[in-house]
């Protein structure tokens, strides 16, 4: 995994104080083991939780409300646990058969989908596939378009009372 | 000095900045070579953050990926009264084992 992307999930102003020394630490972890990548995670997520704030001499320990902390973690990981949420409804659906969602949106007819190319040379490339699967894809898709809409939806109302509640903070 | 409540992790990056300055990688090294547990980066670094946030360590060069971290006076003070009751306990708890 690429170690930047990890460092990317911690906030950017514990980036700017502590990103070069923890960069300077991943690139001494050959291979990056799941444990290590499981630590960063964890480490960013209690850097947002504990968010820092630079002070005339220093980085301190800020002491935000809870509620700013709250609206900021949701703002951060919403669509983290937007895209877990989806997985797990897959993973359900695949489970269940399909049936959660056929209930819901109608079941699939049988057939193929046909993709046909015709090549300048008069040639053509033709492709079949089975409309139940199409329909499942485009279905699973959906579905992570929904939950990702609807986690940055959350994250923008939770950006906006933030910046309303309190301004000073940035 | 500050009332900080100290993890294991803290206590053990404050033991290993004791002989002197280390940046976060000697840290790492110096605290599974005493304790035998190894730090994860961000385990580290979140300890390393708050305890900087706290005043009882404190950075000696403004950049850099290797800054070396040193204990503060009130660190020094922190990690003091934190020994001295590990002691009093770990005496408590030895005497009570043999009585046992």
């Amino acid at each position: 995994m690429n170690r930047q992307v990890l460092l990317r999930l911690y906030p950017r102003a514990w980036r700017e104080r502590y990103g070069e020394e923890l960069a300077a630490q991943l690139q001494a972890q050959r291979p990056l083991r799941i444990g290590i990548v499981a630590d960063l995670v964890r480490g960013a997520l209690d850097a947002h939780l504990h968010p820092l704030r630079r002070d005339t001499r220093t980085m301190r320990i800020s002491h935000l409300s809870r509620g700013t902390i709250a609206a900021r973690t949701a703002l951060v990981w919403s669509p983290v646990a937007a895209v877990g949420a989806a997985a797990v409804l897959v993973l359900i659906d695949f489970w269940e058969g399909h049936m959660v969602w056929y209930r819901l949106v109608g079941f699939p007819s049988e057939g193929f989908v046909t993709l046909t190319w015709f090549r300048s040379d008069g040639s053509s490339w033709v492709r079949f596939f089975p409309f139940d699967e199409v329909y499942d894809l485009a279905l699973h898709f959906a579905m992570l378009a929904v939950a990702l809409s609807g986690a940055l939806i959350f994250a923008a109302v939770a950006r906006k009372a933030l910046r309303a509640s309190e301004p000073s903070v940035s | 000095m500050t009332d900080v409540r100290l993890s294991t992790e803290a206590l053990l990056i404050l033991v290993s900045l004791a002989d002197g300055p280390k940046h976060g990688y000697a840290m790492q090294q110096d605290i599974q070579l005493v304790s035998g547990r190894r730090l994860g980066p961000g385990t580290l670094y979140g300890a390393i953050a708050r305890l900087e946030g706290a005043g009882l360590i404190e950075a000696m060069m403004e950049r850099g990926a290797r800054r070396p971290y040193r204990l503060t006076p009130a660190g020094t003070k922190h990690l003091r009264a934190e020994l001295e009751s590990l002691k009093g306990l770990t005496q408590a708890g030895t005497r009570r084992l043999a009585a046992r």
